[in-house]
């Protein structure tokens, strides 16, 4: 054998050697407590906090939420597709709802405008710490992505805070745990970063209903012929009325008012479901509806 | 010493530095485990009270409310709204989650002008609570504690 074996053989040895003392030493020693944890029992901590998280903040934001997509519900129809005046009266609620104007015909925007404009709605008025991505599909089907992770900060138990409470000992701060880091430890984070979306979905139909409110106002339209005298079109608007109801299972046209002088036709539009008198939301009293002015002169 | 007993040695050298480093690693291992505090919690435990657990499940199981079907955090809402715990008195008295062996359990709701509870609590309880808003911005406290059989 070369000479250098017998001196570098026992040295490597030694460093084995070493390496047994620092472990037992890290491990046995009862004054530092360090906290190499395993990955296991971390990941559970976080998992216990985690479900206090859920009834604390998810529960309350997406409750929230909801009350929102109620609210704009009522508004998109006030708007007849666009964001309007109105909106849920809460049960119970002494909450004051301005009274639904007829507003004058305009044409009904397209479903993929409609889902834009809710979406911006519920948005708008969330109130959550986070921006929301909204996305609207069918039935109603109101889902709500946040934009961006948010931290949450994982409580520890008293006594697992006193553990880096402590002030480090000499080793401690050798060894460069970053325990003292803004109370960070490398190997156990106290903070997480979820992305918790939520889903709310109603027996709502919205595309449909959309889809039957242009048809009606396209065969009402139909009313507004040139020269015709005023009790040709009243005749026109009932006919067209009274087939509108036959047609359209999930709306309730009301000719409400008319001025036959002056052309105009006030219908109310109730949204319901088919064999329903009307459709509620869960936490709303009154019916969802939109009233159209006609002016056909 | 002759050449095949070199060979021999650098053989068993190389071999016995490897053993030497494994055994160094299993006791790193063997040494980690006597080590007292976090790192004794058996993998299983959950630390943190169960009734987190059922508090989550119960806002979160949904029920039918005028023929919509609703988390059920929106129909306690309701019933704060309009003052009406026989819409909420069954569904919370009767709740359970499936599989949990829950002696007794107990619900308390309180908001402005209400005081609801539900159920009655014997044995070792455990306790959860939530705080909830209305659309008019004030506040319902539930409450939930459980007692397991163990």
């Amino acid at each position: 054998m070369k000479r250098g074996f017998f001196i570098f053989e026992p040295l490597v040895v030694l460093v084995f050697i070493g390496m047994i003392a620092i472990a037992a030493f890290i491990s046995l020693n009862d004054a530092g407590k360090i906290a190499l944890r395993p990955a296991g029992s971390h990941g559970l901590h976080l998992l216990s906090y985690y479900i206090s998280a859920e009834s604390d903040v998810f529960v309350p934001r997406e409750l929230q939420a909801r009350y929102s997509i109620e609210d704009a519900i009522y508004r998109l129809a006030a708007g007849a597709g666009a964001p309007g005046e109105g909106g849920c009266k809460f049960s119970g609620m002494k909450r004051a709802i301005p009274e639904i104007p007829y507003i004058p015909v305009q044409p009904i925007p397209k479903i993929d405008a409609l889902r834009n404009s809710l979406g911006t709605m519920i948005g708008v008025t969330l109130g959550a710490p986070v921006p929301y991505i909204v996305a609207v599909h069918d039935p109603l089907v109101v889902v709500g992505v946040p934009l961006k992770p948010e931290r949450f900060e994982v409580p520890f138990p008293p006594e697992v805070q006193a553990i880096y409470d402590e002030k480090p000992s000499w080793y401690e701060e050798l060894l460069g745990t970053a325990k003292y880091s803004g109370n960070v430890h490398r190997l156990f984070n106290k903070y997480y970063y979820p992305r918790v979306a939520w889903t709310a979905s109603y027996n709502y139909p919205l595309k449909e209903i959309y889809a039957q409110l242009s048809q009606g106002v396209t065969k009402l339209e139909v009313c507004r012929q040139k020269n015709a005298t005023a009790a040709l079109i009243q005749l026109c608007v009932d006919d067209k009325l009274k087939a509108l109801n036959a047609e359209t299972p999930n709306l309730a046209w009301t000719l409400t008012k008319n001025e036959t002088a002056s052309y105009k036709y006030w219908v109310e539009i109730m949204h319901k479901l088919p064999n329903s008198e009307s459709y509620k939301m869960p936490l709303c009293d009154n019916p969802i509806v939109t009233r159209l002015l006609f002016t056909f002169a | 010493m002759n050449k095949k007993g070199q060979i021999l040695a650098r053989q068993l050298i190389i071999i016995a530095s490897w053993a030497v480093l494994l055994f160094t690693v299993v006791l790193m291992f063997l040494f980690q485990s006597f080590a007292k505090d976090e790192a004794r919690t058996s993998l299983n435990t959950v630390q943190g009270s169960t009734a987190e657990s059922t508090l989550a499940a119960y806002l979160r199981h949904t029920v039918v409310i005028a023929g919509d079907r609703v988390p059920f955090a929106e129909a306690l809402a309701l019933a704060v709204m309009t003052d009406n715990q026989l819409l909420i008195k069954k569904e919370s008295e009767d709740f359970s989650m499936i599989g949990s062996n829950i002696l007794s359990k107990r619900v308390h709701i309180t908001a402005d002008g209400i005081d609801w509870v539900f159920g009655e609590l014997r044995g070792d309880p455990t306790f959860a609570s939530t705080v909830l808003l209305l659309p008019n911005g004030k506040e319902v406290k539930v409450e939930y504690a459980e007692a397991r059989i163990s």
